[in-house]
């Protein structure tokens, strides 16, 4: 079966056909959401077409960031899931938003088509209660379907397969005790034990924990509550400005990228580079607290080729601190795009 | 000299005269109920060399309990202060040594009190009655975030746009820093190592307050409360961590108005707001083993979020600390809850802590070392005493700046 993976974004499409599982086509539609979600999807219909995805013999994945506790897993794309969708929409608006309106596109532009929908947040659904829940009532709890989430399930789960694959391979019979770091646009950092995820530095929604390119990452709740208030941007301009405007791009000055950041000789990267990097250190001796120790550390993400720069800062000091097991120096990356992952994703599942 | 130390809380006064340097206690004790009348009469327990009575008295106001408990202690000569230390939560980002009071001090604590709003306006009130009633007697300031004055610019700095932390100065400022110093410095004599070399691991868990620090060579260079003690761990009453998201969200369902999430998340969250029984972890913990309780599921729930944020943190700065020569546990909940301890600690081997059973169940008596003869991080039980902290404190400022203190005149 050949795949079409759909990544819906703020601003662009993303799109790749793979055919036996190789990727035969890549590339992203501009303005989709301004020029409707189903004009983009006939231009990428289009496309694969020209390189030999036929109508017939196409599985279309559409990746979806939040779930909830309706996705445990990816879905057929049909008029049940399409009602579980509508259901928690309220729960995270714009993302949800975006997956209901490419869900209707891909009915009406693929029809007839098998279609599926993968979601960032599945992976964390069964998130321990002690790591989920949020030191407030349970009643404001459940009426804001208020839960810690994680935001890069796929990599994560993806990539602690593969390393617990080459921990059975080499012997190890127990389930490992995985550090999952994903260096993408938003970091995010989980401690994973076998196939189950033990914590996560995202939260209710994505812009808490690890600083990322525009958004800040954890800052004390009562700064939050002074943004809106006492410098009067206002709860909506309070949120802008911390998803938007912070982040590496706040502390640098102007809009800068996860790699640039990581990689650049630019001095006026290095505070930057120095408060992610903090950040990371301590989100990774949280996992290994959670954990009991750590027997494998595995880098996923768009930006997977900076592993090297936040191995060697982390490493040393985890293993100075006893935290990793013997044999965990060896930290290995996964390398597959998103793109890759949500067509085995879909075919496994 | 005798030292009196005041610790202000929002509705009480504690105090107690301390001898200095011999850091004998003379007298101590709490006015309740300070400020508008309650249910019941406000009245002062004091205790001298063992002998406690309670005066039932009015006190409208911090000033006027201060000046029963000064009535109180003139009425021996022996106990009459020659100095004045007092206790402040935040000193904002001037503060960065404790101080002796005069006319600069004064105004800059009038000026930032506002950033702590439930800890320093009564104690500044506080600071200006005895300033006021007393002018002749001296007075010392000693403020919780100075110990962390030395957190380095990384670990305080907020990813916000630079522009906007200048202009309202958001950063971390960390909190109990008097009480994770001065536990500190007992565990470095325990340990008979120089204080300028411990690095350790400090768990002030309170049973209002908590907070982690991270202590490397004597100094602190993180702690989990943040530009508030809202921030942090879960606390009794307080959210500690929360995605700011929520609180946004919070703040557009009450409206806007500010104050109400302020106190929701201040005062109705934390381990009262998870448990709906009890803002205490002793109660929770205790219904929750008990397992007789209707509602047994949320307060075990309350248990586990409690100790599972700390385990955390711990993990956190010992990976930070790197070498840590020792964690210790102080304050109400971290001197006396066994069950806390073992249960943030057992299964943390990698960081190099074990712990013993027999010997956290049976300290009593502290300071107690808890760990197994192999443990390469030794568990500390320490009890806090942040009123003999802030006595050396001030008899230190005094004494350098040879302020010869006077007796008040009777």
């Amino acid at each position: 079966m050949n795949t079409l993976v759909l990544i819906p974004g703020r601003k662009s499409l993303r799109y790749a056909g793979f055919v036996a599982g190789a990727e035969t086509c890549t590339g992203s539609i501009r303005g989709f959401r301004w020029q409707g979600p189903r004009a983009a999807l006939d231009e990428v219909r289009t496309i694969v077409q020209a390189v030999g995805l036929g109508d017939d013999a196409v599985s279309v994945v559409v990746h979806g960031l939040f779930g909830g506790e309706e996705f445990p897993r990816p879905a057929a794309l049909d008029q049940d899931s399409l009602a579980r969708l509508e259901r928690i929409a309220r729960q995270s608006p714009l993302h949800v938003a975006g997956s209901i309106e490419t869900a209707y596109a891909v009915q009406a532009v693929f029809a007839g088509m098998p279609a599926r929908l993968a979601f960032e947040t599945s992976f964390f659904v069964d998130l321990p209660l002690r790591e989920r829940t949020y030191a407030v009532s349970p009643d404001l709890s459940r009426k804001l379907a208020l839960r810690r989430w994680g935001y890069h399930g796929l990599y994560h789960e993806a990539a602690s397969l593969e390393v617990g694959r080459r921990l059975r391979k080499r012997g190890f019979q127990d389930p490992p005790r995985i550090l999952s770091i994903c260096l993408d646009a938003r970091p995010e950092i989980a401690a994973v034990l076998g196939r189950r995820p033990i914590t996560v530095t995202s939260g209710a929604t994505p812009l808490e924990g690890l600083p990322g390119e525009t958004n800040s990452g954890e800052i004390d709740p009562a700064v939050a509550l002074a943004l809106a208030g006492e410098a009067g941007l206002g709860p909506e301009g309070a949120n802008a400005l911390l998803v938007g405007e912070s982040g590496l791009s706040g502390l640098v000055g102007h809009r800068v990228r996860l790699d640039d950041v990581l990689t650049s000789a630019r001095s006026e990267c290095a505070r930057a580079r120095d408060v992610l990097l903090y950040r990371m250190l301590l989100a990774s001796g949280t996992a290994a607290a959670a954990l009991g120790g750590v027997d494998a550390v595995v880098f996923s993400g768009r930006y997977v080729s900076c592993a090297a720069v936040v191995a060697h800062h982390l490493l040393p000091r985890l293993d100075c601190a006893g935290a990793l097991a013997a044999h965990a120096g060896e930290w290995t990356i996964f390398t597959k795009p998103l793109e890759a992952v949500l067509a085995e994703t879909a075919i496994a599942n | 000299m005798r030292i009196i130390v005041f610790n202000c809380g929002s509705s009480s006064l504690k105090y107690r005269l301390i001898e200095m340097p011999g850091e004998r206690e003379l007298a101590g004790g709490e006015a309740e109920r300070v400020g508008p009348k309650t249910a019941e009469p406000a009245r002062i327990h004091h205790q001298v060399a063992g002998k406690k009575e309670t005066i039932v008295v009015e006190m409208p106001d911090h000033a006027t309990a201060f000046t029963q408990v000064m009535r109180l202690l003139e009425r021996d000569p022996e106990l009459v202060p020659d100095a004045i230390g007092h206790r402040m939560a935040h000193g904002g980002p001037n503060f960065k040594q404790h101080v002796i009071l005069d006319d600069a001090v004064m105004a800059e604590l009038e000026r930032i009190q506002e950033l702590a709003p439930i800890h320093n306006p009564p104690a500044v009130r506080l600071v200006a009655a005895c300033r006021r009633l007393y002018p002749r007697l001296s007075e010392t300031v000693v403020f919780d975030t100075v110990f962390h004055a030395t957190i380095p610019e990384v670990a305080r700095s907020y990813a916000l746009p630079a522009a906007l932390v200048a202009r309202h100065g958001f950063r971390k400022y960390g909190f109990h820093g008097t009480s994770h110093q001065y536990v500190a410095q007992e565990a470095a004599k325990l340990l008979g190592v120089p204080f300028e070399e411990l690095n350790a691991v400090s768990c002030h868990l309170g049973s209002g307050g908590a907070s982690l620090c991270a202590i490397v060579s004597g100094r602190s260079i993180d702690n989990t409360m943040g530009y508030s003690p809202l921030q942090g761990l879960m606390m009794s009453t307080r959210s500690g961590d929360l995605d700011p998201a929520v609180a946004l969200t919070l703040l557009v369902r009450a409206a806007g108005n500010g104050a109400a999430v302020e106190g929701l998340l201040n005062r109705k969250s934390g381990v009262l707001g998870l448990s709906g029984m009890s803002a205490d972890i002793r109660d929770v913990v205790a219904r929750a083993a008990d397992g007789g309780a209707a509602d047994i599921d949320q307060l075990a729930v309350a248990a586990q979020v409690y100790l599972w944020r700390i385990r955390k943190y711990l993990g956190a700065y010992l990976t930070l600390v790197g070498r840590a020569h020792c964690a210790i546990f102080t304050d109400t909940i971290g001197e006396r809850v066994p069950h806390v301890r073992w249960a943030v600690t057992a299964g943390l081997q990698c960081f190099g802590l074990d712990i013993d059973p027999g010997k956290n169940e049976a300290a009593r008596t502290l300071p107690a070392d808890l760990s197994t003869p192999s443990s390469r991080v030794r568990i500390l039980a320490i009890a806090t005493n942040e009123e003999v902290a802030i006595a050396r404190f001030s008899y230190g400022l005094l004494a350098q700046a040879d302020a010869p203190a006077e007796r008040i005149a009777l």
